[in-house]
Order: C-alpha cells, then sequence, then structure tokens
C-alpha cells in the first residue's frame, strides 16, 4: 500500500508533463531528426514515391548550400536586416520608450495604444498595406515625397529601394515591441537609486549609464534576443510586400528555403539549408546571452 | 522667460513630439481603415486625400456579401478595375476555417498544457527545470525547419489540406506560450488553499478541478486569448497545410497579392476586419500581453 502511496506521488507531476511532452516530441523532436534525415537525402515529391525510395547523396546539400550563392545572398540580406533593423527598432524604441516614462506626461495610455497599433495588424496585412502605401504610382508616401519636390519613388519595384523599404516596414512593425517592453522595464526600476545619485550630483549620462542601463539588463536582452531570433523568420512582410523580388533583392533566407522546399519541392535541400538557419540562429542567441547575459536569465 | 513657462512650453514640446510620434504609427492603419471605404476613383488619386468625398461601404459587401451586391452599384465601384468583374468571392468562408482552426487549437492546446503547467508550478521533480527550459526554448526555433518534414509527414497520412492538421500543428505552437502563461498564474495561487482540500481527503483531480482552475479563470482567458491572437495571424503553416477548401484568413489575404490584382479597397475591408479582433484582445490584455510575447526570455 505505502509503497504504491509513494510510487502515485512520484509520478504525478510526471503523468501532467506527458500529454505535453509527447505532443511536442512528435511536433518538435521527430521533425528535428528527421530534417536532419532529409537533409542528407534527395527528395522527390512524386506519387508513389515512399521515403525509402530516396536516394542519400551525402554531403551533398550541405555542399551545395555553401556554394549557392542565392542562399547567400539571402543570407547576407537577413543579415543586413539583423544589423539595421533591430539597431534602428532598440534606439528609436528605448528613445521613445524614455519620453513616455517621463512624469510630466499626460494620457500616456492613448499615445500606447496608438503606439501599439501596427503590433494588431497580422504580419501579412502589414505587407499588404505597404504595398499600398508605397505604390509609386497611387501611395501615400511618394505624394510626400513628391510633395517635398523629389521624384516618385519606385520603392517595390527597385533592387537599390527594396531592401530598405522592407527594413521600414520591420521597423515600424516590431519597434512597438520594443517600445513596450522597455517601458515595462523604465517603470519597474525603483526611485531610490536615483534619488541617491542625484543627491551625489550625478548628470543625466551617467545616471543612465550607471544605474538606469544595469537595472535595464533584463529587458534589453529580451528585446535583442526576440528580435534576433525574429528576424530569422522573417517571412510574411516579404511574402506580401516584395515577393522576393524584384530579382533577389529581398529575398531573405526564410523566403528562399520557403521557395526552395515549397515551391520547386527541393525537400532534402531544404532540409540541409534549414539546419544550417537553425544553427546560426543558435549561435547567435548564444552569442546574445554570452555578451549581454546573466546567471539569472536563460533560455 | 520665466522658469514657469519654461516647463510649461518644455510639457508641451514634449506631447507634440509624443503625440507625432504616435500618429506615426498609427497613421497607415488611419489609411487603410479609410481606404476601405473609398471608391477606385478616391483611392487612385493623386495626390491622394485622407477623408475622400464620398464614403462607401461597397468593399465590405464585396468582400463580405457579394450577393447583395446589384450590377449597377458594381460599375460604379469598379469603375477603374475591370479585372474584379466576376472575381467578387466571399471572404466569410475563410473566417469560418479560421474559427474552427483556432477553437480546436486553443482549446487542445489550454487540455494539453494546463496540466503541465501546473506541474511545472507545483511539483519540484527530477528534470523539472530542464522539462520547463526545453519547454520554453522551442520558441528560439525557426519554424520552417520543421515546416518541411512535417509537410512530409502530413501528406503522407494526407492530413495536409484539412483543418486537423492544421489544428495539431497549432497546439505545438501554442503549448509553451500556454505553459509559460499558466505557470505564471499558476504560482500565483497560494497554496494554503490546495494544501487544505489534498489534508481534508481530495485527490489532485478535486484539486485541479474546484480549486485551480476556478481561480485560474482569468488566466485562463487571458492565455486564450493570446493563443487565438498568435492563431490568428499565423501564416507561414497555414500557407503550406491548407488549400482552397481550407484556407485561414492570413492565406485569403496573401492572395491579394497576384490572384486578385490590387483591388486595394476589398484588400482594405478584409484587413480591417482581420485587425478588429486583435485590436479588441490588445485593449483586453495589455500587460497580460507583454507577458505572452516575451515569454521564454526570463525565468
Amino acid at each position: 500500500m505505502r509503497r504504491s502511496g509513494y510510487f502515485k506521488k512520484k509520478a504525478t507531476p510526471y503523468l501532467y508533463m506527458a500529454p505535453t511532452m509527447v505532443w511536442l516530441l512528435f511536433f518538435i523532436v521527430y521533425p528535428l531528426i528527421f530534417a536532419l534525415v532529409m537533409a542528407f537525402k534527395r527528395f522527390k515529391l512524386e506519387r508513389g514515391l515512399t521515403f525509402w525510395d530516396m536516394p542519400w547523396v551525402g554531403l551533398d546539400n550541405f555542399i551545395t548550400a555553401f556554394t549557392d550563392v542565392y542562399f547567400l545572398l539571402a543570407l547576407s540580406k537577413t543579415f543586413i536586416i539583423l544589423l539595421v533593423a533591430v539597431s534602428i527598432e532598440f534606439a528609436l524604441g528605448f528613445f521613445i520608450a524614455h519620453l513616455l516614462n517621463k512624469k510630466n506626461v499626460k494620457a500616456d495610455f492613448l499615445w500606447i495604444v496608438l503606439i501599439l497599433s501596427p503590433m494588431m495588424l497580422p504580419l501579412i496585412a502589414s505587407g499588404n498595406l505597404w504595398r499600398m502605401l508605397l505604390d509609386v504610382r497611387w501611395g501615400a508616401v511618394n505624394a510626400v515625397v513628391m510633395f517635398f519636390g523629389f521624384e516618385a519613388i519606385d520603392f517595390l519595384g527597385t533592387a537599390k529601394w527594396s531592401l530598405p523599404a522592407v527594413i521600414m516596414v520591420e521597423i515600424w512593425q516590431w519597434t512597438p515591441f520594443v517600445i513596450i517592453t522597455m517601458l515595462a522595464g523604465l517603470r519597474s526600476i525603483p526611485d531610490d537609486p536615483k534619488q541617491a545619485a542625484l543627491v551625489d550630483g550625478a548628470n543625466k549620462m551617467q545616471m543612465f549609464r550607471h544605474i538606469v542601463l544595469p537595472l535595464m539588463r533584463g529587458q534589453i536582452l529580451i528585446v535583442l534576443l526576440i528580435r534576433s531570433m525574429d528576424v530569422f523568420k522573417t517571412f510574411d512582410i516579404v511574402y506580401a510586400l516584395t515577393f522576393g523580388g524584384p530579382g533577389q533583392s529581398t529575398t531573405v533566407a526564410t523566403f528562399y528555403l520557403y521557395r526552395q522546399a515549397f515551391t520547386q519541392f527541393k525537400l532534402g535541400y531544404g532540409s540541409a539549408l534549414s539546419w544550417i538557419i537553425f544553427i546560426i540562429v543558435y549561435l547567435i542567441s548564444f552569442a546574445i546571452l554570452k555578451v549581454f547575459g546573466s546567471e539569472e536569465a536563460v533560455v | 522667460m520665466s522658469k514657469r513657462a519654461k516647463k510649461i512650453l518644455g510639457t508641451l514640446g514634449l506631447h507634440i513630439l509624443i503625440a507625432a510620434i504616435s500618429l506615426a504609427f498609427a497613421f497607415p492603419l488611419l489609411w487603410m481603415f479609410m481606404t476601405s471605404f473609398k471608391t477606385p476613383r478616391e483611392y487612385y488619386r493623386m495626390p491622394p486625400k485622407l477623408l475622400p468625398n464620398q464614403l462607401v461601404i461597397f468593399h465590405y459587401k464585396e468582400a463580405f456579401a457579394p450577393w447583395t451586391i446589384n450590377p449597377t452599384e458594381h460599375s460604379e465601384a469598379t469603375y477603374y478595375i475591370e479585372e474584379s468583374a466576376g472575381r467578387v468571392e466571399s471572404v466569410v468562408p475563410n473566417i469560418g476555417h479560421s474559427l474552427i482552426i483556432i477553437t480546436g487549437s486553443v482549446g487542445l492546446a489550454l487540455l494539453v498544457g494546463i496540466w503541465a503547467a501546473y506541474a511545472l508550478s507545483r511539483f519540484k521533480f527530477r528534470g523539472s527545470e530542464n522539462m520547463g527550459i526545453w519547454i520554453l526554448s522551442t520558441r528560439m526555433m525557426p519554424p520552417i525547419v520543421i515546416a518541411i518534414p512535417l509537410f512530409w509527414v502530413m501528406r503522407t497520412i494526407r492530413l495536409t489540406g484539412t483543418h486537423f492538421g492544421l489544428i495539431m500543428i497549432y497546439v505545438m505552437i501554442q503549448l509553451p506560450f500556454v505553459i509559460w502563461m499558466m505557470k505564471g498564474f499558476f504560482d500565483e495561487i497560494p497554496r494554503s488553499i490546495e494544501e487544505s482540500v489534498l489534508v481534508d481527503g481530495g485527490n489532485r483531480a478535486t484539486v485541479m478541478f474546484k480549486v485551480i482552475i476556478p481561480l485560474a479563470i482569468p488566466g485562463i482567458v487571458a492565455t486564450a486569448l493570446f493563443c487565438i491572437f498568435l492563431t490568428w495571424t499565423e501564416f507561414l503553416f497555414a500557407s503550406i497545410f491548407t488549400n482552397s477548401s481550407s484556407a485561414t484568413l492570413p492565406v485569403v489575404l496573401s492572395w491579394f497579392r497576384q490572384d486578385r490584382g490590387i483591388l486595394w479597397g476589398q484588400m482594405s475591408a478584409v484587413m480591417v476586419v482581420a485587425l478588429l479582433p486583435l485590436m479588441t484582445i490588445t485593449m483586453v490584455l495589455q500587460r497580460k500581453m507583454i507577458r505572452g510575447l516575451t515569454a521564454g526570455a526570463i525565468k
């Protein structure tokens, strides 16, 4: 009796965890491993062909990937977005959060709702919306450009402007997330250390450097981590806004991979690419955690 | 200038700056809203006007109830776009698909995830920390990595293009959020309540259904709303795992890219309707929303 009661108590949490673990094992671990296996095969999507009919090709897919100019180009576009968009979002978001945190700001709720509104739009819709706004003939943005006496800019039709357009939409879409996270962080900073610093005669810059920044480390980490990871998921906006074009100018890594796997049906090659992207994302997250992270912040 | 006047001017300047920033973020959405009520003649005007001379609800009819359009109205509103004639399709069935998939997946994710969240909140068992961290870390993974093998598996078992297939995948996407958010809400419920029930001879199931779940209802609602938010906007998996007979709303939005030309009015109308539930959810959730968005970044 006692033994079974003891077992029951020990087993209970595992019992509760079981459905979740089974689900995630089947839908995440198994596909991940399966993708790795697929990456070593040449996969053709034909009726009647099963997994066992696909020939093993060893490292061929990976070798192709690193010599595939278009894939490397797509990766470089992703890195450009990562560097440019995330740093602008970070600086802009921090600045606006700082403005909103000032003591004499009235009706802050109204401003926050307005600022958050881009987050409420499905990503595919914001791609559509900006395709409309950036249109060369009828777009509102070009109306402004022409109002200032410049020639209308073909944002989505020229290789020179398409990537900046994507970056701009990314910034519009995601800065609100940075603002709201930073604002939550700024508001959670206690007054005491600031007061103490003021008494000691610290100026604004010193206060920011030595009090605000260290106390905000958690939020800074969240923002950098989540945004960097999300840049590698950039897909919806590109799909609706430029569809990777003109040419290859806005084909980012995820989009290229999607095209390879789901329009050309190179599933094996796609799997290899996806594992390469997965490893890059992992390394970047690890680097961010190493640089900005602390003991208590994990994952 | 007196100190007081300077202060007032400073406050005023700050508010003008904040208002300008807020409007910059909200303006594209306002534009979309107005476009959905403009006739093509109006939205193809250059320079465009935010407020049109004539407001029409034609595009809403076109997108949601094409059977109510009379021919004269049709020719008036499609003045500039011949290609839209005969291509008018209702998106109501697609909203239906979205709702079926959302209801199914959110319900199932809560049913599966709540137990794991409870286990992680209340029990300390071998591997509990690691399991928790691992579940959260699945968010890091770019979803496209598992999309390819899942496509193969789902195709083999003939679940592509069905509601059920997508529901299972969405449960996988939602589980980490459900578990992380619900664990937080469970942590806030004092243990003393359930301990007294356990002492009185109740078992864990009684505790769960009679004590924990009723107390956590606000948390469950917040979690469900957040999951609805995720599912309503999801495009990548939806575009891979649905076909024309099960396409969700984001997939329909992507069709406005090629198939339907540039029906800006109709597109805007659909996007306004896609935005409304999310806007409501954001208003309801506010702070809890950040909790979901930043899930998995800090312990």
